[in-house]
């Protein structure tokens, strides 16, 4: 019964998101000023020329009409075409969207893989430690999650690349391109999971639950293995969406320094030259996956610990 | 707790200094502020004199650190850019906690339903997270410093709103405030007395952290080519620049990157501080910062880890 409610509730307010991103995304390309018909037609264009441009892409049309379309559109899979190219965005990301999709994945392997342990055995020596060590991790995770992504990319390319030439630094022909720039964009997220998992394990450790673990002198492997870290985990693990939509930023940045052909380059050099619908087509795309990704944590969260249906219904 | 009879400020100020990161993040903030009193000028000609005879030299006597590939002074052009790099950066503040109170204040103050749709606004837009959003908004008002300004204010917007919303309405229902009302205080003496004191801690202390945020959300737009252009100059256009060079003399593409961390790290810090200096529950404990922390309600989370959830995904340890 709680289930359901929970699922109800959560699956309309994925819809209203969803619905809000697709309004957002239209009034995105109505809110430019200046005559979008005029700057493609070129500034020196007839007006005769102008009133065709709008007229082929339907600007001539009332907002509502106009809004109509987008809608309709959409729900027949179409993200409509370039101004510059006349391609159609869908085949735009079509073909950008293997690089970026493949380097979502591998940073958030990364995260997981770098944050999760580092972010444990943080928690632990904390414990025996102490304070230099507190000091430490909170300066050093801290920094990490101070530099920007694409320092950190540059940084990269000039160690790995230029130094020892031990990677490719540019393209995304081969999957060890894939490398680099998947630290990139994993480095600062992955200091702020450690971080967090960090603090979430010294909380578990002060709940009654665990002094109780404690004294019944388990092994430290039973200790932490069985009773400490999942209970950490559960809580981590609420961070999975916010984490996603960070590493969707950083693609952006970070495919930009090492010139890979996806959706973050496509998306700037659109925005360079002013193809609107391929900036509407790519924020539009960028934001679902993100807010499902949000969703389908929720769900999965609810899942491992049910104690959250209480509080989402 | 012990009371002392100290004057209040001065508790605050022991709070502030109390662990040696306030300290070291006053004393950084007190030096780029300096700097950027100095101004351009303040550093000599050598920030914008090209020299091509001496083009993407490392470090040498008359250039400590090096020149950049039209000749010109690393060291001099970071420090002359301090200025441009913070204005910017508070400029894109001010309006994302002008808009931000605005927004925040007003969803507070309505009925269930259009809280609820504004909620939903406000959560899709920080789903996009900031650079994302930003690039969407200079898409929108064009490239440049003005367009980059407006797209890190917008960017930043949500998470103020969001702040603003989430404390206004968690004052309201408090009991002292229906006690306030209860006794006959107007409606804008509520206002003035309770809701506007209590925000405006909370948003001081964000609000430093944001800046330092905003700084790298603005270098990272210059980076992209959609922020400050040329020949006018910050953090971000310098490293964007470096990076070309980087092989002929690095520090072009460090310098700008360490002066870009620095304040970041500086900016948070003194937001930390800060949210000790506020918070009168944390007036009279000492140095907590080195001790693993016993968890008691009042004193666990301070209002800066609180503010700091909300605005950048990051967590203030302990």
């Amino acid at each position: 019964m709680k289930w359901r409610r929970f699922l109800l509730v959560r699956s309309a307010r994925l819809v209203a998101v969803l619905a809000a991103l697709v309004v957002l995304t239209f009034l995105m390309v109505h809110l430019v000023p200046g005559d979008p018909a005029r700057a493609i037609a070129g500034t020196n264009a007839t007006e005769a020329a102008v009133k065709q441009t709008r007229q082929e892409l339907g600007l001539e049309r009332s907002l509502p009409r106009q809004f109509q379309h987008y809608v309709s559109d959409l729900s027949h899979g179409s993200l409509g075409q370039s101004y510059k190219t006349r391609e159609s965005v869908n085949a735009v990301i079509a073909d950008r969207i293997g690089p970026t999709a493949q380097l979502a994945v591998f940073g958030m392997v990364l995260i997981c893989v770098i944050g999760i342990p580092l972010g444990l055995i943080g928690a632990v020596l904390t414990r025996s430690g102490g304070r230099g060590f507190e000091v430490g991790f909170s300066a050093g995770t801290g920094a990490m999650a101070a530099v920007p992504h694409y320092l950190t990319a540059t940084f990269l390319v000039f160690l790995f690349a230029v130094t020892w030439q031990l990677l490719p630094v540019a393209g995304a022909a081969t999957l060890s391109a894939a490398v680099l720039p998947a630290i990139a964009i994993a480095l600062r997220p992955a200091a702020m999971v450690a971080r967090i998992v960090r603090v979430r394990t010294l909380e578990v450790l002060e709940q009654p639950y665990a002094r109780a673990a404690r004294s019944k002198r388990l092994s430290a492997a039973t200790f932490y293995g069985r009773h400490i870290f999942p209970n950490a985990m559960t809580s981590t693990f609420a961070l999975a969406g916010v984490l996603f939509a960070s590493l969707v930023g950083g693609a952006v940045v970070v495919e930009q320094v090492f010139a890979r052909p996806g959706l973050g380059t496509t998306l700037v050099r659109s925005v360079l030259v002013g193809d609107y619908p391929v900036v509407q087509g790519i924020t539009l795309l960028l934001g679902v996956t993100v807010v499902v990704v949000n969703a389908l944590a929720d769900v999965l969260l609810a899942i491992v610990d049910p104690q959250t249906l209480e509080g989402e219904s | 707790m012990t009371m002392r009879s100290d004057a209040p400020w001065r508790r605050m100020a022991g709070a502030f200094f109390a662990s040696p990161t306030g300290v070291l993040a006053a004393t950084a903030v007190l030096v780029l502020a300096v700097l950027a009193a100095l101004g351009p000028g303040g550093f000599g000609a050598g920030a914008t004199t090209t020299d091509l005879a001496h083009a993407s030299e490392g470090s040498t006597a008359a250039h400590i650190l090096g020149t950049d590939g039209l000749g010109r002074d690393i060291l001099q052009r970071t420090l002359a850019a301090t200025r441009t790099s913070l204005v910017l950066a508070l400029m894109a503040v001010a309006i994302a906690v002008v808009a931000g109170l605005l927004i925040g204040g007003l969803l507070a103050a309505s009925g269930p339903r259009v809280r609820r749709l504004g909620a939903t606004v406000i959560d899709t837009l920080m789903s996009f997270g900031d650079i994302l959003l930003a690039v969407v908004v200079v898409a929108i008002v064009g490239v440049g410093a003005r367009g980059a300004v407006i797209a890190v204010g917008v960017a930043f917007t949500p998470s103020f709103a969001r702040f603003t919303y989430s404390l206004v309405s968690g004052v309201m229902v408090r009991e002292y405030l229906q006690a306030a009302r209860v006794v006959g205080v107007r409606r804008r003496g509520v206002l003035s007395r309770y809701v506007t004191r209590n925000v405006a801690d909370s948003m001081m202390i964000v609000g430093f952290t944001a800046v330092g945020e905003a700084v790298i959300a603005m270098s990272s737009l210059s980076f992209l080519g959609l922020g400050i252009q040329p020949p006018d100059f910050d953090w971000g256009q310098m490293l964007t620049d470096g990076v070309k060079n980087f092989y002929l003399n690095p520090y072009a593409a460090l310098a700008p990157a360490v002066m870009i961390t620095l304040t970041g790290l500086a900016l948070s810090l003194l937001g930390d501080a800060a949210a000790r200096a506020v918070n009168p529950v944390l007036w009279d404990e000492r140095p907590r910062l080195l001790r693993l922390r016993r968890r008691s309600d009042a004193a666990g989370r301070t209002a800066g880890s609180e503010a700091a959830e909300v605005v950048g995904e990051r967590v203030v340890g302990p």
